[in-house]
Parts: C-alpha cells; structure tokens; sequence
C-alpha cells in the first residue's frame, strides 16, 4: 500500500495558505474534504485571502477579464428572458466562456449595474424593481429584499466594494415628484437597505441619458454624471463615499462642464476617473470622434488630462469603456434587409482598431475576475 | 586629551569602515537537524524572520540550532536566500531560477514549505505554496485525503449535501 506522501501534519496556517491559491472550482469541491476544510473555506476570512491572491496574479494589466451582457433583449435569443453573458480577455475581447444567468427576468430591459471582484449586481427595471446579486463562477446569486423606499422615479443604481469593511452596496438614487432626492444603500452583510439622510448642496439630475454605463468605483467612491438643474447645462460628477455614505462634487474638465451635443460618460480606466465624451465632427472627414479625459490624480480638477482622441470615418455608436482601455463602438450599415451591426474595439493606448471581436451585440460591459464572494453569505441560492 | 582628539578626528570613518566590513564579512553558524553546520553571511541567513530576530536580540553569536530543518531542506533554502539578497536581481532570471527551484516532487515541496514556515521566509513561502496548489487544483477530494492524510469526518449524507450544493465542481 501506497502510504501518504506527506505523513506529519501541515499547521492549519501554511494550509490556507495553499487553498487560498487553488482556483475556486478546486475550493469548491475540496470543501468534502474534511469538516475543517469546509468550515476554513467559507470564513469572510479566508474568502478575502483567497481573493488577494487572485489579485495579486491576474490583476496585472495586461490579463484582466470582462463579463458582457447584451443591453438589448431582443439580443438575448433564450425564451424565458435569461441573456447569455460572456467572459473575455479585456485587451482582446477573446472569448473565455459562456454563462447563463440563472434567473428570470419578468420585465426588460435588463441592467448590469456593475462588478466588484467576480460578484456582479443585476437589475430588472419593469413594473418591479427586481436587484440580484451574482457571482457566475461559485454558481450562486441572491434577490435582494425590497427597498424601503417603494417606487419612486428616475432610479440610478450602483454598486460597489466596501474596502474599509470588507462588503458590498448598492446604492440606489430616486426622486420623489418633486425632484427631492432619496438616497437608499443596501449592504451585503446586513441583507438589507436603509435610507441616507444626504443634503445635497447643488440640486442635480442624475442619470439621464440613453444608455446607462455601470457607475465607476474608483478611490472608493461612485461617480455620476449630474446636470446642475438650475441652468440644465452644466454638468459636474456627484462622487459618493463608499464609506463614509457622503457626496461630494468634482468638476469636469474646464472646456467641458457646459453640456453640448456630445454624448458623456464616466469610467473606470487603470483604478482611475475616466471622462468620455463623444461628437460629430463633420469637418474633417470623422464623422465620429470620441475623447477620453483621464483624472490622473484623484480630487485634483487640474490633472485631468485628454488621454486620446479616437476617430471614425463613419458613425460610429459607442456602448463599453473597459479598465484596461477597451474601447467598444459599432456601426451601423443599413443594408436592404435591414440593419447590419458592425463592431469594434479599440485599444486606447496603440490606437489600434480590432475590426470584429468576439462581440456580437451592444452590450453592458464590465471587469470580471474569478472569486469566492457570497459563498459565506445567507439567503443565497445555488444552482 | 591628545588621545580622545585623535579619536574624535578619525572617529566617524573608522566607525563606517568597521560597520561596513562587520555588514560584510559576518557570518552565522546554523545547525541542522542532522547536526550539519552551515556557515552563511548574516544578509543571507536574515532573510529569515526567524533568524533574524535572533540577530537583533543578540542571541546569533554562537551556532543557531535549526531543529526542524534537515541539511538536505537547509541546503535548498539557504541557496533561495542566496539568491534572493540582492533585491536588484534581473527579474526575468530570477524568475527562471524560482522555477527551476520549485520543480522539485511533492515530498521536498513538503520539507521546503515546512523549513519556510518555520524560518519564516516570505516569499519561499509563497512560492512553495503556490506551487503545492498547482499540484492540487486538479485533484479529487480523496486524492486530497490520501495525499494529506486526512480523515474524512463528514457522514455520507453530509459529503453528499456538498456534492449535491456544487455538482458542477465536481465534473471534469
């Protein structure tokens, strides 16, 4: 008989330290290993080791990952509302895997709010405000309770990391008729929302325009694009303190904060604020120019620097802003039996253009990563 | 008086010269489980939390009993520190160097993990760990067991709860 190859004993230290460099299938199935083995694989604990070393590994910026999701339903091919999202290299797009999502939508469209280390945030905005959270690569998601707020108008969601306490929020923004705003903020650990008295000093529109990016966490804040509704023109970025659950204001570039025909967003680029705008410039042969603005240091209204300026020759409709600098538009030719999509992804630090990726819709984009989170929390589903 | 004043003259470049050749030339005595003593220089040897500690606490002037290391393990460790004191190595050589290092089966894996945990050396630590979950990733829970020796506690009913939660872990 084949006696153990390793006959002493390893202290339980130098053993999570090993588990917490396995892949999260290899985790998962070694939970039957021993009742120790399970319980040590569950703790927040080592759920945050665990995904350090992940960090750590994949995190460089040359291999990271996206999930994407078609934004339109008719995209989603699947009868009972359940789209396909995809995981993909960032810098090439390259398809990785398939995943579906494991639940019903009763109303479209749906939305990615956004993705924090592996775990992502999903909402359903019909005639039920339906908000999931969902970590594709343990298999497990969760509905979250109903907000205490009810049904108000213009609801913006995002969703965040919790670095100082190790869990996660979603931060949903409505108004009442009046436009007052209602700020709600559901945390993980405690399964449920509760409402933030926040006085706003500026009164602002959130979220507008037609398609929705998830909110950026960046220096542990989420940002939003606001119209100052006083003059409807000017705009400025609303950035909500993860932490201390707190807005504060930071201005755009200086050539920018007056609102014209350009299309503006807001992303995450290499752990910083990105600014996107998008316009017509039919001048000179480009129909399409988008401009990416970068706020090399965080809070400082002087650093925003214009990073690049990527042109088309034809419309060119944009729809994803990655951390690495992916950036997604398409065409579209209008062909005799009707519209043809045309995609692209452009690499904003080489200027180079990939003609057809791996992409076949407008979809929501957003980081992705493997990761044990939720497998340690309550109310949760497997599937 | 002339005396003092000489010395205060020359007193700081002697003090430098004698720190620099004391950082230098000093070496530690280690002993091996198996009673081998190697003699390494200190920048080598303090790349070990444990050892170092010992310096500090000036408890390194005669030979350091390692008696969980045996002179095989200690051999291996001893050439990771030497290789890992200067800080400014080439990274993709050093790399290669870690790679061929770890390459080793799983039973020195075993004694390197377990000599790096004791002398407390950071990224052998690391590195070995890292190394032993490569092994292990594609690996059943009873190969785990065997591998470890450990026992399975769960009753049947409780292992198959497990399964049943996160069958597609458990496929090819």
């Amino acid at each position: 008989m084949k006696p153990p190859i390793l006959q002493r004993s390893i202290p339980d230290d130098v053993v999570l330290n090993i588990l917490g460099r396995l892949p999260v299938k290899s985790v998962i199935r070694f939970r039957c290993v021993s009742k120790s083995w399970d319980s040590s694989t569950t703790t927040p604990y080592f759920i945050s080791t665990h995904l350090n070393h992940n960090n750590n590994n994949e995190g460089s910026h040359d291999n990271g990952y996206v999930i994407h999701m078609p934004s339109n339903p008719s995209f989603w091919w699947s009868p009972n509302n359940r789209p396909v999202c995809t995981v993909a290299f960032d810098c090439t797009f390259d398809r990785i895997s398939e995943v579906k999502i494991p639940f019903d939508f009763y109303s479209k469209p749906a939305q990615l709010v956004g993705s924090c280390n592996g775990l992502l945030c999903l909402a359903d905005f019909g005639s039920v405000n339906v908000i999931y959270l969902w970590n594709p690569s343990i298999r497990k998601f969760k509905k979250l309770p109903r907000t205490c707020l009810g049904k108000l108008e213009n609801v913006t969601l995002g969703f965040a990391y919790h670095s100082e306490n190790n869990d996660y929020k979603v931060v949903r923004i409505s108004s009442t008729p009046s436009s007052t705003k209602e700020i709600e903020v559901y945390t993980l650990s405690s399964d449920s929302w509760r409402r933030v008295g926040v006085e706003l000093t500026t009164d602002v529109t959130f979220g507008y325009g037609k398609f929705i990016l998830p909110v950026p966490l960046v220096c542990g804040a989420l940002h939003w694009l606001a119209r100052i509704r006083e003059d409807g023109r000017s705009e400025l970025i609303m950035a909500f303190d993860v932490n201390g659950e707190k807005f504060s204001e930071l201005a755009l570039p200086d050539c920018l904060i007056k609102a014209n025909n350009c299309e503006r967003f807001l992303a995450s680029f290499k752990g910083k604020l990105a600014f996107i705008t998008f316009g017509y410039n039919e001048q000179h042969g480009f129909p399409s120019q988008y401009s990416v603005w970068v706020m090399k240091e965080y809070g400082v209204v002087d650093s925003w620097n214009k990073l690049c300026v990527v042109s088309f020759q034809r419309i060119a409709y944009f729809f994803g802003f990655t951390e690495y600098g992916s950036l997604l538009v398409f065409y579209c030719n209008e062909l005799v039996e009707g519209p043809e999509l045309e995609f692209v992804l452009v690499d904003t630090e080489t200027l180079h253009e990939k003609e057809d990726p791996d992409i076949q819709h407008p979809s929501y984009v957003a980081t992705f990563m493997e990761s044990l989170i939720l497998l340690d929390g309550a109310n949760v589903a497997s599937y | 008086a002339i005396q003092s004043s000489r010395f205060s003259c020359v007193g700081f470049p002697l003090a430098y010269i004698f720190l620099a050749c004391k950082k230098k030339s000093m070496a530690l005595k280690l002993k091996s489980s198996d009673n081998k003593i190697f003699e390494v220089e200190e920048l080598v040897a303090v790349q070990s939390e444990t050892i170092k500690s010992l310096v500090e606490d000036g408890c390194a002037n005669n030979v350091i009993p390692l008696p969980n290391v045996d002179s095989k393990t200690l051999e291996l460790v001893l050439d990771w520190c030497k290789n890992h004191v200067d800080v400014k190595l080439d990274e993709e050589k050093l790399k290669e160097y870690e790679d061929k290092f770890i390459e080793v089966d799983l039973a020195v894996l075993y004694d390197l993990l377990m000599a790096a945990n004791y002398l407390n050396i950071k990224d052998l630590l690391n590195r070995a760990s890292q190394k032993v979950a490569d092994m292990l990733k594609g690996k059943k829970p009873e190969q785990i067991r065997e591998t470890f020796n450990i026992v399975n506690d769960f009753s049947p009913e409780e292992e198959e709860e497990i399964r049943k939660e996160n069958l597609w872990a458990f496929e090819e």
